[in-house]
């Protein structure tokens, strides 16, 4: 092993700082995506960098690229999150876009594009919200997506076009 | 209303959020992300070219499936191959996991684990681990860990071999074809991981058994040692000459990279071993800030290895005291 263990011995190390200047941003506008909430989101953000820093050792290069790795570790706390929730909050927030979409008045108080948006993702299926959250939020492309997720490249597509489609029809 | 925004609710995050996290995170223990890869997974990569080809070699003890065990009872030696930059790069410009990905499987893989105590960490090892009885002054052990059992198989193809020597500039080297669909067979047992601080100075001491290739039988292992030296970037005379003058089975090359600045070969205790050294590089100013080295011996059937930025006399005299 020793020619290789030269290497493996050495371990090879990324910069813990830069790591986290760049991919704070993203993280963080994924779950503001997924969830909504800005709180929220910087509960969930915490929670996934504080994560990654504890298991940093388990993060192996040959799995995959280091953002597909923290953002496993950010779905999962988004999972986490929802069951942890659920049912109130889903529901609720459904609840509340479907009286405002009903209701002329209500979408007046929707001000600005991004209250619009961010009454608009909880109406998408899980799944295509979490697919719209990697791709607009943590602004990853659909081969990214797809190593994250498990789901074909030309899945991902199809997902994300028929749901930002879905989301065009009720803006 | 205007078009759909799908960016309208990106934000940056709030500053004062940012900072108060990253003071968070910087009062745990100061971290480092292992960015390396899995050390199965580096043998799997390497031992892809590898298990047709002859880097194999480079990496654990060889034997072949008829041999007899006495070899796995001798020491081993370790041979010093001098890698240019240029050799590096010709081999990292290879997408090695697209050419013989497929050909690796991995049939166990396990994670190291943090330990406590050496006692917790001859439990998990499965070994008694040595520990030096002579610390330099003011250093300290920081941490024990215990890699985890690997295996991983790895069928031969002797085409993507070829595709692999001709994209590296060597196509006068021969395959072997009897090699073509067979399997050769990697185990990299558990070994423990100590590591020591001397104020900002480090060691780590890494210690376990061999790892071992299990190659098919009737394998030339010279033939297979000349196409690892090749790719090691030695000359074809010289690799040739090399390869057929070593006993494969219990030779490790082991190959300097370029950063080094020397290397020997040197005895710890009696067992003989090797010592490579190079310049600590600061990342702003560019200027050398140190020495690095890392010693490599073995001993009654296990490998040993420091690498530290300790003076080496220190890293010598630590080596020397272990029990």
């Amino acid at each position: 092993m020793t020619g290789r263990a030269l290497q493996w011995i050495s371990r090879d190390e990324v910069d813990w700082d830069a790591v986290y200047a760049e991919q704070l941003p993203r993280v963080y506008n994924f779950f503001r995506y997924r969830c909504g909430n800005p709180a929220d989101a910087e509960d969930l953000t915490s929670i996934t960098f504080e994560k990654a820093w504890r298991g940093r050792d388990r993060y192996r290069r040959d799995k995959g690229a280091f953002s597909t790795w923290l953002f496993t570790i950010a779905r999962n706390a988004a999972v986490d999150h929802y069951r942890a929730r659920m049912p109130s909050v889903p529901l609720a927030e459904a609840a509340l876009v479907a009286a405002a979409a009903a209701n002329p008045e209500d979408q007046t108080s929707l001000r600005s594009d991004a209250d619009r948006l961010a009454a608009l993702l909880p109406t998408l299926s899980d799944r295509d919200r979490e697919l719209i959250a990697l791709k607009y939020g943590a602004e990853m492309s659909n081969r990214d997506i797809a190593h994250a997720t498990g789901l074909s490249e030309s899945n991902v597509g199809t997902i994300v076009h028929r749901a930002v489609q879905a989301l065009r029809e009720r803006w | 209303m205007g078009e759909l925004n799908l960016e309208a609710l990106r934000r940056e995050p709030d500053p004062e959020f940012a900072e108060r996290l990253r003071a968070r995170l910087r009062q745990q223990p100061a971290g480092r992300v292992r960015h390396g890869r899995h050390p199965l997974a580096k043998l799997a990569a390497g031992l892809a070219v590898t298990a047709a080809a002859g880097l194999a070699l480079t990496l654990p003890t060889v034997r072949a499936r008829a041999s007899s065990f006495l070899a796995l009872f001798r020491e081993v030696s370790f041979v010093a191959v001098p890698v240019s930059s240029t050799d590096v790069q010709r081999v990292n410009g290879l997408d090695l996991e697209h050419l013989i990905g497929d050909r690796v499987q991995v049939l166990e893989q396990n994670a190291a684990v943090a330990v406590t105590s050496p006692e917790q960490a001859n439990t998990v090892a499965g070994f008694t681990m040595l520990l030096p009885s002579v610390l330099p002054e003011g250093t300290v052990r920081t941490g024990i860990e215990v890699g985890g059992r690997n295996v991983a198989r790895i069928t031969a193809d002797t085409t993507r071999l070829k595709q692999v020597l001709d994209a590296l500039g060597l196509s006068d080297l021969d395959v072997p074809q009897e090699l073509d669909g067979e399997t050769a067979m990697i185990t990299v047992s558990p070994m423990v991981m100590t590591g020591f601080a001397q104020g900002d100075r480090k060691a780590m001491f890494v210690q376990g058994p061999m790892p071992e290739v299990l190659m098919p039988a009737g394998v030339d292992l010279a033939q297979l040692g000349e196409i690892g030296l090749r790719v090691l970037g030695m000359p074809a005379d010289e690799a040739r000459t090399f390869a057929k003058s070593v006993d494969w089975r219990t030779t490790f090359l082991v190959p300097v990279p370029p950063m080094a600045t020397r290397f020997r070969q040197t005895l710890v205790g009696s067992d003989r071993g090797i010592v490579v050294e190079g310049p600590i590089i600061d990342d702003v100013t560019k200027a050398e800030k140190g020495n690095w080295n890392l010693l490599l011996w073995s001993r009654g059937g296990r490998v040993y290895a420091i690498r530290s930025t300790m003076r080496l006399a220190d890293v010598m005299a630590m080596a020397n005291s272990l029990q």
